[in-house]
């Protein structure tokens, strides 16, 4: 423990932590430059959109109170039937900052879901307990549906 | 000798003074502390008028995310002992240092608080105004009125404290006018409210006008809006002790407004309010049990919602549709004795459809009503227009497609109305409006054409379908 | 989390100073590092790993580095010091500088920069330059290198000035947290210190802040309006700064770490010489102790020194943030320095002391406008209105109502600027027996109380949902 080298490896080995822990963070949360278009193709495609519809400006301020002319791009599936909880959100924003207001929408919206069904749409309630949230720099995804990993796994590929 | 007493003395002086501060500071700070973690946890703040904070609960999730932190931060500060006492001291001490703001209000003159004018949002307004135009381009034939109303601060600058800079708000108001006044009928109030300065046009601790302004604004809107036989209005107080959104913004508490409400002296028809959110009709547009709780002026309606008619048994054919904010809420109750049905549209929270409704409720009057502040900032109310100017579009597609297979114009018209699910009856009354969305499309659908998105188009797709399928 | 908070006041600070006094001495420093790690989770829980970080690599390059100095391999230790120094400015460099440089480049290209904002670590600048201070102790041989992990971890983390300094250097610290002593003669004077703070940054600073805020909301601003603003914000800084300084030596002290002042009545400077002497002592001492002085300090030629004053003064400049509007900040006061010091000598003796004070304070002033101005751009068109560049006169209505309502906060600040209200309080309290004193202590009271309400009044906001 007196020798230096010992140290010195060590020190190496920290340098390399921290490179490891710097480009991980840079890789997940760096800006994507993926195509709202290209994006949103990707998410649909990777879901049976046939329980859903799709939402226009007032629905989406309906149902997450968020105004789409402040995002890049929004996209939005509400489900058809008031008895349905398949659900797509995807937004793309202007800007970084905007992430926590459009997680916070997400998780209000997620949770009146949860609660509308509670007690009495066991199937509907599973699915929202294993729907997913994800934001990641300038996207936003939330995902409701009977397979949600292969929608997040669609998102992570485009990104 | 002198000398090295005061030397001898000075660290003894010195060491009490500290003891006795680092003492009693630590004795406050620990009072502050133990209290807060012994008495009970309030729900809800009457003096700001909001839900407080509550204990976070404690996860990995949100610990890692940092949300644990935050929320504990706000529970802690939202929960502290003696919180409205603090609040009100800092009022004290703020004004005794001289200072004529708290919270963003500025303490006027006369005990009046004035909110400071918004700051424009002018890509907002130009789209706000784009969408009126578009609308009124739409249904020619329906009477539009459209009136802003200033606040406080911009219609009496001599409330305001000395020198103390505001925004001009009037100017924005006559930037709207201008570019819209050509169209619709624009009427400014300043000279209406200050004519009438002698009485109290706005409430001293909340944002709104009071009914008087209200009434003064009616006088000056009534020509527009084709009454001409002007009734005569009583005020009754409803409540003496009313402490508004200001007060509780600046948490100056030191003032009181009266809540004033206006009869006409002969009330020769009935009417009731249908509250569609809890299907409710009220023969009445007051909510007195409102008066009980903090905000009064909610005894106008009980507040806002997406959608409010009041139907009079008065048989004239009028129908008044407002587009508005809280504003219009005192305005009604001087609408009454001239219109068959009121409907207000509180474009915030309304999801509907505007063409349905103008047809259903046999619409022959618009009247935007909203203040400035509000109109400055928000753009819900292009939003629901332009739903309706759009979906025109679709339908002068489709009434193009039609024509292509040559079927009648009117017909298409009057089909996808009985398709959105209008009363029949309605649509034969509402003659004008009918005829106004079947005849406006063909001149107008190249008109916004450009402007808009990518849902109407693909809604767009559906109506073809459905025209289709009805030719 | 910053200490003028409910949450700190009244929460973290109560629980942390009995957790630490009921411990036994040898295990206080393990105590503070951990209430220090809460402290910095607090505020910023997702950038833990970069300080936890800091504290281990520095321990291990400084063994490193220290181990090849014991044996006298020279050239190792000297590869070994650039690289722990690169390192921890890599760091720095990283989250602060990144998005300013490329930002840079890419406008040099012609290409619009990214909207990327990288957040920063709180408090990356303090902590980093602590931690290289550590490491250039031990290559200097000023201090011993450290075999104990708690000393060097609780000497970068000690939560005091782990966000906002003073930038306290390893050679005045080691050894001191072997086992802490919490005295009642430091707990006393801390606590003074620590009110003393809390009312310069609450009553003074956060009221000058508004004023300066309302000042600067305005669409155009008299010439009057504009030098208000300028002096507002100058007060503004200053007591914001220099009472957060009073706060931590005053915390530091209660836990048993005295640490020297950081703020000596800047704005009575007679020169920029001075106010370097007075104005953030601890970064002062930092630059000239780590980057002046193994430079050559004064001890070069006149060449020599001009351009090793200009790179301290540009790296000053930066340190202070990643615009063009800092860098041209410290090469103001660089310039103004190198002036002083090489051009002006004599002739400053010719000067009577007030008026190089008023010159002195004024030319600081006009640097504060490029401080808080977020582009050269507005800094100029500041400086312009200061001289009627708005075109709305000298004075206006504006000017007279900031001035009538922040007037009696900004003779209370003004006064507080110098030492005379200080050596008047001392004459009265301790010289006039248990009167002086009784009368003292109310004022601190009230005081105090009047920081609760103001902390607590700047969290109230009322719900308007329903406003409009």
């Amino acid at each position: 423990m007196t020798d230096p080298r010992f140290w010195k490896f060590i020190k190496w080995l920290l340098i390399i932590v921290l490179a490891v822990f710097l480009i991980s963070g840079r890789l997940s949360n760096r800006i994507s430059i993926t195509d709202f278009s290209t994006m949103a193709k990707a998410v649909t495609e990777a879901t049976d959109l046939t329980p859903m519809q799709e939402a226009d400006n007032q629905m989406l301020k309906r149902l997450y109170g968020l105004d789409s002319s402040l995002y890049d791009g929004v996209l939005l599936y509400y489900p058809t039937t008031n008895m349905g909880a398949e659900e797509l959100l995807l937004v793309k924003m202007a800007d970084t900052s905007q992430a926590a207001e459009v997680q916070a929408a997400m998780e209000n919206r997620l949770a009146t879901q949860k609660k509308s069904f509670d007690g009495y749409g066991a199937e509907q309630t599973a699915m929202l307990e294993k729907s997913i949230l994800k934001v990641r720099g300038n996207y936003a995804l939330f995902i409701s549906a009977e397979d949600p990993v292969k929608v997040r796994q669609a998102f992570d590929r485009n990104y | 000798m002198a000398y090295s007493f005061t030397e001898k003395k000075r660290p003894s002086a010195r060491l009490m003074q500290h003891r006795i501060t680092a003492i009693c500071a630590a004795v406050i700070a620990g009072t502050i502390a133990v209290g807060s973690l012994v008495l009970p946890d309030r729900a809800f703040s009457d003096e700001e008028n909001r839900t407080l904070a509550q204990a976070p609960k404690l996860s990995s999730a949100s610990l890692q995310s940092g949300t644990f932190f935050s929320d504990l931060s706000s529970y802690l500060q939202d929960q502290i002992m003696g919180r409205d006492i603090w609040m009100r001291l800092k009022v004290a001490e703020t004004q005794m240092a001289g200072m004529h703001e708290s919270g963003d209000v500025y303490l006027g003159k006369n005990g009046y608080l004035l909110e400071k004018p918004a700051i424009p949002d002018q890509k907002k307004i130009d789209r706000s105004i784009e969408q009126i135009r578009a609308f009124k381009e739409q249904y020619p034939d329906l009477n539009m009125v459209m009136t802003l109303v200033p606040c406080a601060a911009a219609v009496f600058p001599e409330l305001l404290p000395d020198g103390a800079p505001v925004h001009d708000q009037l100017t924005d108001i006559g930037y709207v006018r201008n570019k819209l006044v050509d169209l619709i009928p624009f009427i400014e109030m300043q000279t209406a409210f200050r004519n009438d300065s002698m009485n109290q046009i706005y409430y001293r601790t909340d944002h709104h006008w009071t009914s008087r302004g209200a009434l003064d604004a009616f006088q000056a809107i009534r020509w527009e809006l084709g009454i001409d036989t002007a009734e005569y209005f009583v005020p009754m107080t409803v409540s003496a002790d009313f402490e508004g959104t200001l007060a509780s913004r600046s948490g100056c508490h030191n003032q009181k407004d009266t809540v004033e409400v206006y009869r006409p002296e002969n009330e020769n028809y009935q009417y009731y309010t249908y509250y569609p959110d809890s299907q409710e009709r009220i023969p009445s547009i007051f909510v007195t049990e409102k008066l009980e709780e903090k905000d009064k002026y909610q005894v106008f309606f009980g507040g806002n919602h997406p959608v409010l008619t009041v139907r009079t048994t008065l048989d004239n054919g009028k129908s008044l549709l407002i587009f508005k904010d809280s504003y219009a809420n005192s305005f009604v109750q001087f609408l009454l004795p001239y219109y068959e049905r009121i409907v207000l549209v509180d474009p915030r929270y309304y999801y509907e459809d505007i063409k349905t409704l103008i047809t259903s409720e046999a619409i022959t009057d618009v009247l935007f009503l909203y203040s400035m502040n509000t109109f400055a900032a928000d753009g819900s109310l292009a939003d629901v227009l332009s739903q309706a100017t759009a979906e025109t579009e679709e339908a002068s597609m489709a009434a193009a497609e039609t024509e292509d297979s040559s079927a009648d114009p009117a017909e298409t018209a009057s089909s996808s109305a009985a398709e959105t699910g209008a009363e029949t009856s309605s649509v034969s009354e509402a003659g004008t409006g009918a005829e106004t969305s079947s005849a406006s499309p063909a001149e107008n659908g190249t008109d916004s054409a450009d402007a808009e998105s990518g849902a109407a188009e693909e809604s767009a797709d559906q109506q073809e379908v459905s025209a289709e399928e009805a030719g | 989390m910053a200490f003028s908070t409910i949450s700190f006041l009244f929460a973290f600070l109560p629980a942390a100073l009995i957790l630490y006094r009921i411990v036994p001495e040898r295990a206080r420093a393990v105590i503070l590092i951990l209430i220090s790690l809460v402290f910095y989770a607090w505020g910023d829980v997702r950038h833990l790993p970069v300080l936890l970080f800091s504290m281990v690599f520095n321990y291990v390059a400084g063994l490193e580095l220290g181990l090849l100095k014991q044996k006298g391999a020279k050239r190792r230790a000297k590869y070994a010091m650039m690289l722990a120094v690169a390192v921890n400015l890599f760091l720095l460099g990283y989250y602060k500088y990144t998005g300013f440089f490329a930002g840079s480049l890419a406008r040099m290209f012609g290409r619009a920069p990214s909207s990327s904002v990288m957040p920063l670590p709180i408090g990356i600048s303090f902590f980093t330059f602590s931690a290289i201070s550590y490491i250039l102790d031990i290559y200097l041989e000023r201090a011993r290198y450290s075999r104990d992990f708690v000393q060097v971890a609780a000497y970068i983390c000690m939560f005091p000035k782990l966000i906002s300094g003073p930038i306290v250097q390893y050679k005045d610290m080691k050894g001191r947290f072997t086992a802490p002593k919490m005295t009642m003669s430091n707990f006393l004077a801390g606590t003074q210190k620590f009110v003393v703070g809390l009312f310069k940054k609450v009553l003074l600073a956060d009221a000058l802040g508004a004023a300066f805020a309302g000042i600067s909301a305005l669409d155009g601003m008299a010439a009057a309006t504009a030098w208000l603003g300028m002096i507002f914000y100058s007060l503004q800084l200053f007591f914001d700064f220099a009472g957060y300084s009073d706060m931590a030596i005053g915390l530091a002290q209660i836990l048993g770490f005295p640490i020297d002042k950081n703020f000596d009545y800047p704005y009575i400077s007679d020169g920029i010489a001075d106010f370097w002497r007075r104005w953030h002592i601890s970064l002062g001492r930092w630059f000239r102790d780590y980057v002046y002085i193994p430079l050559g300090g004064n001890r070069c030629s006149t060449g020599r020194q001009i351009l090793n004053l200009l790179v301290v003064w540009l790296l000053t400049g930066l340190w202070h943030g990643a615009a063009w509007t800092f860098v041209f900040w410290g090469i103001w006061h660089g310039g103004l320095l190198i002036l002083e010091r090489f051009a002006l000598k004599n002739l400053r003796e010719l000067i009577p002391k007030a008026v190089r004070i008023a010159v002195t304070v004024l030319l600081v002033f006009i640097g504060w406008v490029f401080f808080f101005s977020p582009s050269m751009g507005s800094a100029l068109l500041w400086i312009r209105q200061m001289f009627g560049g708005a075109g709305l006169g000298i004075w206006n209505g504006a000017t007279g109502y900031f001035l009538r309502t922040n007037l009696i906060t900004l003779i209370a600040a003004v006064i507080c600027c110098g030492p005379n209200l200080g050596r008047t309080v001392t004459n009265l309290s301790y010289q006039k027996g248990r009167f002086g004193v009784i009368i003292s202590v109310a004022v601190y009271i009230v005081l105090f109380l009047c920081c609760i309400s103001y902390i607590v009044g700047s969290s109230y906001n009322s719900f308007l949902y329903f406003q409009f």
